[in-house]
């Protein structure tokens, strides 16, 4: 068995040490607090060497920052307005040499940086609010809305979930009824608005395949909407409706030619969408929370918060299901082309970092700390890299060795291993093969001594247990009138004790009444000061504690037992009873 | 006849008591008759004199203790952390004693208290003199019988404030049972230290005995490192076996198990055949979880005394709980013909009859164990195993009876709340059996059944909160608990699904 156990562990070793990949960099406290969405690899100076891009979001204004990296130093730091929900790379213009743009997206705007510069602001169009609302605002305006009323109308017109409150009126909806009047005075006055705030973000070829051509961004927003700009002119190209909130999305295609964009929504759907359609083409339900989707070939690789990783067909067809050990936190796309691999990596819970090619395990390690954004590609001169940020804000970067061969891991067939374990149990003994002779041979008699014994025995238990029941020396009682349970604890080194009783009523409907509590203890060892405790009425199923002090006065290193009775007012025989054998008290009194 | 030769002759035969009256009459006649004081010394140290190497609470103040090197050991290296976790599935198969340790053959000091983790915990614990209790050392046995002795004579017979130490430092003859008398009777470890600091330093650090002695003080005052020093110099000068115990207890103490069994298997090296040291490496093994090292090292015992209770007592314990209960039965037969004649042994022949299915035999030694016990403890413990029995016979209100007199002698029974609770449920009771298995749970926090029962229970009622945290407890406790496992893994899914 123990054997075995060492084995096992040794195995485990094996894999999670993979010596796959070059440490070729750990920052614990590099300040990238970024997951998958806001991390780009981009050659933005166009020098053939890729820089890292990171959008870094935090709870301070002045720490939210786009930063460059080159190689390992920071080369560029940019202040952000907002928190920054996505970033991309993306060509905007035919211009020689190709500089690709980095769009950030943060509430309504894509802010975007050219030669690591700020270059130009695109914010969405706002949108109209709902009448009902409109309204509301309008009579605030007037000076006839009661700052009350308008608070529960808007309540209720967010409960009813079909309409979609505008940022002000949720502000208010937030604030208590003085903040609200002054907030009401201060934009009553400005036109009602609803900003579109950009979800995420994800880009495609508009005409040419070419790596470097121009792309197109598509912008899911929290209206349910995406849309498609024109990254040249900067304008809306095509709307599409989702029937939620879109919260990754995959684009795949030439937006001119023919195109398939999924989304993965709030909702746990995935919706896909062709050219020329505006509303999804087949919708994938799936049973839990999205976490990530990558491509994969023409499946989806879908990672949910119920620990598993799924493969759909883009119609809708489920292939195949893997469950991982730990939560997924994030996942993320790979491809090597010189070696032809694609696959994803997915970077877990426990540390651990995976990388899969359809199903197969291609490699696997553990990390300083948990990933939450992942990265591949060409960073610096040097082909595959994995960028890896942590929960804490730190940077790895993995190097993938020349020499590697990213190849199935696990690809073992036949029954689990388990099925190989032998079992632990003691072979039969000849004691044992005696005994089953004896019981043979003597069968009736022994048969017949236990029957009799049986029959002595169970009037013995009855005979005592009715006598604990008449001596109440039970601690629960399951007198119908008064079902009760008592248990007791004493807490405390001495000479002071804490006494602890709990009695709880144990009856489904009738509540206890006219208890009280008292105690029997020798005074010459020990002092109880509360020596009866009145109870209130006990409420069937809720445990009461009372507590009393309990002094002991003697000074030889003795103790004694305590008996804690629970009785009934007017009747002479307590209900039930609790012995305490108190313990030797460390100091004198 | 001379009355010092009666008195010699007297605490050869030890009758202490009455040599020590002698000496005392010698004594008024003339002060300075330093025999008769060094005679009276050694019979009142006899008296209270108590084998060193046995006594192993651990007190109270030990949880402030800070000597173990490392908060977070590696596994099997520590005495701290032991739980059945270990060995994987131990707990399912072996139960465990309040403090959590899986249950030993035999009640030695230290077996059924554990460290406590924390003080609140050591506070909380349920205490009684049988459950895992920790007490003080003040209020261990050493003062207890210190005490006694002091109440009997209430004329103080040295006053140790007035005496001059170096005088009689120099004076081995003087200084060995003086020492003693301070150590044993007195139980002044700070007076004995500073006795044997002077008498070691008298003789030129040249005597052992005087290293050990003060390896045994500074262990006392809980200076465990000052003590290893003093007891390993004495073992360069002399080895000795005892003084070997006393640097494995050192090495107990400072929570290093493993250094504590090298030491003993060197000293095992030289003295082949000791008892003394076999039990010690066993019993640590016993303490670590090792249960196939402790077992060996218990034959080993056996091989040399085919008598020792101890290794006999755990060897049949081990067969039990390793489903061999007719070889177990085998052992305790010859512990009760070796003249154990108690409640213990006719309850565990009891049990071993009826899982090795000797129907006949149950129930007459049941029934003598009842008659036998001397405590409610002992009484308790039978009424819980004839509950088994019942249930065995499939006597659900005979079971439900038994458990509940199991509760009459001991309130704080887990076992028999938990069983309770099971049973209930089977009557589908259902509020009555979550309220023994919160009384269990509150009871007891190193049992991880009434947990998983529990979260059953909440599980079938569709309690997924209450199902959740039990079974959260229960596998902090038992962490390869398949059906906790199992039931977690659903909530799991549960929870996560939309």
């Amino acid at each position: 068995m123990e054997k075995e156990a060492t084995e096992d562990t040794k195995k485990q070793i094996q894999i999670s040490y993979d010596n796959d990949w070059l440490n070729a960099y750990y920052d614990p406290v590099a300040g990238t607090n970024s997951h998958s969405g806001s991390i780009e690899l981009a050659d933005i100076l166009a020098d053939g060497d890729n820089k890292l891009v990171t959008a870094n979001y935090s709870h301070v204004k002045s720490e939210l920052k786009l930063k460059v990296f080159k190689g390992a130093s920071l080369i560029k730091e940019n202040n952000l307005v907002d928190v920054p929900t996505a970033i991309i790379s993306f060509f905007m213009d035919n211009l020689q040499p190709r500089v690709p743009a980095i769009g950030v997206a943060s509430g309504s705007s894509i802010f975007v940086y050219k030669n690591l510069r700020p270059s130009f602001q695109f914010t969405l169009p706002q949108v109209d609010v709902s009448g009902v609302e409109k309204d509301i605002w309008a009579k605030a305006k007037d000076g006839t809305a009661d700052i009350a009323t308008m608070h529960d109308t808007l309540e209720d017109i967010r409960r009813g979930g079909q309409i979609t409150l505008s940022n002000r009126s949720i502000l208010m909806l937030g604030l208590s009824n003085d903040e609200a009047r002054r907030f009401v005075d201060v934009f009553k006055n400005s036109e009602l608005k609803r900003n579109v705030i950009i979800t995420c973000l994800a880009k495609m070829n508009k005409s040419s395949p070419d790596e470097d051509a121009i792309n197109v961004l598509l912008v899911g927003t929290e209206l349910k909407t995406i849309y498609v700009i024109d990254t040249e002119a900067f304008t809306i190209l095509a709307t599409m409706e989702c029937p939620h909130i879109p919260v990754f999305l995959n684009a795949s295609g030439l937006f001119d030619v023919e195109f398939r964009v999924i989304a993965a929504c709030r909702d746990g759907c995935l919706y896909t969408y062709k050219r020329g359609f505006k509303s999804p083409k087949s919708t994938i339900p799936l049973s839990s929370q999205i976490v990530g989707i990558e491509k994969s070939g023409k499946n989806v690789i879908v990672g949910c918060m119920d620990r598993s990783i799924y493969c759909y067909t883009t119609k809708g067809k489920k292939l195949w299901r893997l469950e991982m050990p730990a939560d997924i936190l994030t996942i993320s796309g790979m491809e090597i082309k010189s070696k032809g691999i694609q696959g994803y990596i997915i970077s877990l819970n426990n540390n651990e970092v995976h990388v899969y090619n359809e199903k197969n395990i291609l490699s696997k390690f553990k990390t300083q700390d948990t990933v939450v954004g992942i990265k591949f590609g060409k960073f610096g001169r040097e082909e595959s890299n994995l960028i890896m940020t942590t929960r804490n804000g730190g940077l790895i970067i993995k190097i993938l060795k020349r020499a590697a061969e990213l190849k199935p891991k696990d690809a073992h067939g036949g029954p689990p291993e388990a099925q190989l374990k032998k079992l632990d149990i003691p072979k039969k003994t000849k004691l044992y093969v005696d005994q089953t002779t004896r019981e043979r041979d003597n069968a009736i008699l022994m048969h017949q001594t236990f029957q009799k014994d049986l029959y002595k025995f169970r009037i013995k238990t009855a005979k005592e247990f009715l006598r604990s029941l008449q001596t109440s020396t039970t601690p629960i009682s399951t007198n119908p009138n008064e079902p009760l349970k008592i248990n007791a604890q004493v807490q405390g080194i001495g000479p002071t004790f804490k006494l602890i009783v709990k009695v709880q009523n144990i009856s489904t409907t009738a509540p206890s009444l006219n208890l009280f509590m008292t105690f029997i203890y020798d005074d010459k060892l020990y002092k109880i000061p509360k020596s009866l405790i009145e109870l209130p009425i006990l409420i069937p199923g809720i445990e009461y504690p009372f507590s009393t002090f309990i002094y002991s006065i003697s000074n030889q290193l003795i103790s004694d037992n305590i008996k804690v009775l629970l009785c009934k007012k007017d009747s002479n025989v307590p209900i039930i009873t609790a012995i305490i054998s108190m313990p030797v008290s460390e100091a004198e009194f | 006849m001379d009355p010092f030769f009666m008195a010699c002759s007297l605490f050869r035969r030890r009758k202490f008591e009455e040599c020590t009256k002698i000496c005392t009459q010698i004594l008024d006649k003339n002060p300075y008759d330093q025999s008769a004081w060094v005679l009276k010394m050694r019979a009142l140290t006899e008296q209270v004199y108590i084998d060193e190497v046995e006594i192993d609470e651990d007190g109270i103040a030990e949880m402030l203790d800070e000597n173990a090197v490392a908060q977070i050991s590696r596994p099997g290296t520590s005495l701290r952390a032991v739980s059945a976790s270990q060995n994987s599935l131990s707990m399912a198969m072996r139960p465990v004693s309040q403090s959590g340790r899986p249950l030993s053959g035999a009640v030695r000091p230290a077996t059924q208290s554990n460290r406590p983790g924390t003080m609140e915990q050591a506070i909380k614990t349920p205490r009684s003199a049988y459950t895992a209790r920790p007490l003080t050392s003040s209020s261990g046995r050493f003062v207890r019988l210190g005490t006694a002795s002091m109440l009997s004579s209430p004329e103080q017979f040295i006053n140790l404030s007035r005496l001059n130490f170096t005088k009689y430092a120099d004076v081995p003859n003087l200084a060995k049972p003086l020492f003693e008398f301070i150590f044993y009777h007195e139980n002044d470890v700070r007076n004995a230290l500073q006795m044997a600091a002077l008498a070691t330093e008298a003789c030129q650090f040249n005597d052992w005995w005087w290293k050990v002695q003060l390896g045994k003080c500074y262990y006392r005052l809980g200076l465990f490192r000052e003590a290893e020093k003093q007891y390993l110099s004495a073992l360069k000068q002399n080895p000795i076996v005892d003084t070997y115990l006393y640097l494995s207890k050192v090495y107990v103490k400072l929570d290093q198990p493993l250094n504590s069994i090298n030491r003993l298997k060197e000293a095992n090296e030289k003295f082949p055949f000791e008892i003394s040291l076999l039990q010690g490496i066993a019993r640590i093994y016993e303490a670590l979880g090792d249960n196939t090292e402790c077992m060996k090292y218990y034959r080993e015992v056996l091989q040399t005394d085919s008598t020792n209770i101890e290794a006999i007592a755990c060897i049949a314990t081990n067969y039990f709980y390793n489903d061999q209960p007719e070889v177990a039965l085998k052992f305790y037969r010859r512990l009760l013909q070796m003249g154990v004649y108690n409640s213990e042994i006719f309850n565990n022949i009891g049990l071993c009859c009826f899982y090795a299915q000797q129907y006949d035999m149950i129930l007459s030694c049941f029934e003598r164990a009842l008659s036998l016990a001397n405590n409610d403890l002992q009484l308790a413990d039978v009424w819980y195993n004839l509950g088994h029995v019942a249930l065995g016979v499939g006597d659900s209100s005979l079971a439900y009876q038994c458990f509940r007199l199991c509760l009459v002698y001991n309130n704080d029974s887990i076992e028999a709340y938990n069983n309770l609770g099971v049973l209930e449920m089977a009557h589908s009771r259902n509020d009555l059996a979550r309220s023994f298995f919160q009384a269990a749970q509150s009871l007891g926090s190193n049992v991880f059944e009434p947990n998983f029962n529990n979260a059953y229970l909440a599980h079938t009622t569709g309690d997924l909160q209450t199902c959740y945290q039990s079974l959260k407890k229960a596998i902090e406790i038992f962490p390869n608990h398949a059906s906790t496992k199992d039931l977690l893994k659903e909530l799991e899914q549960k929870f996560s699904v939309l």
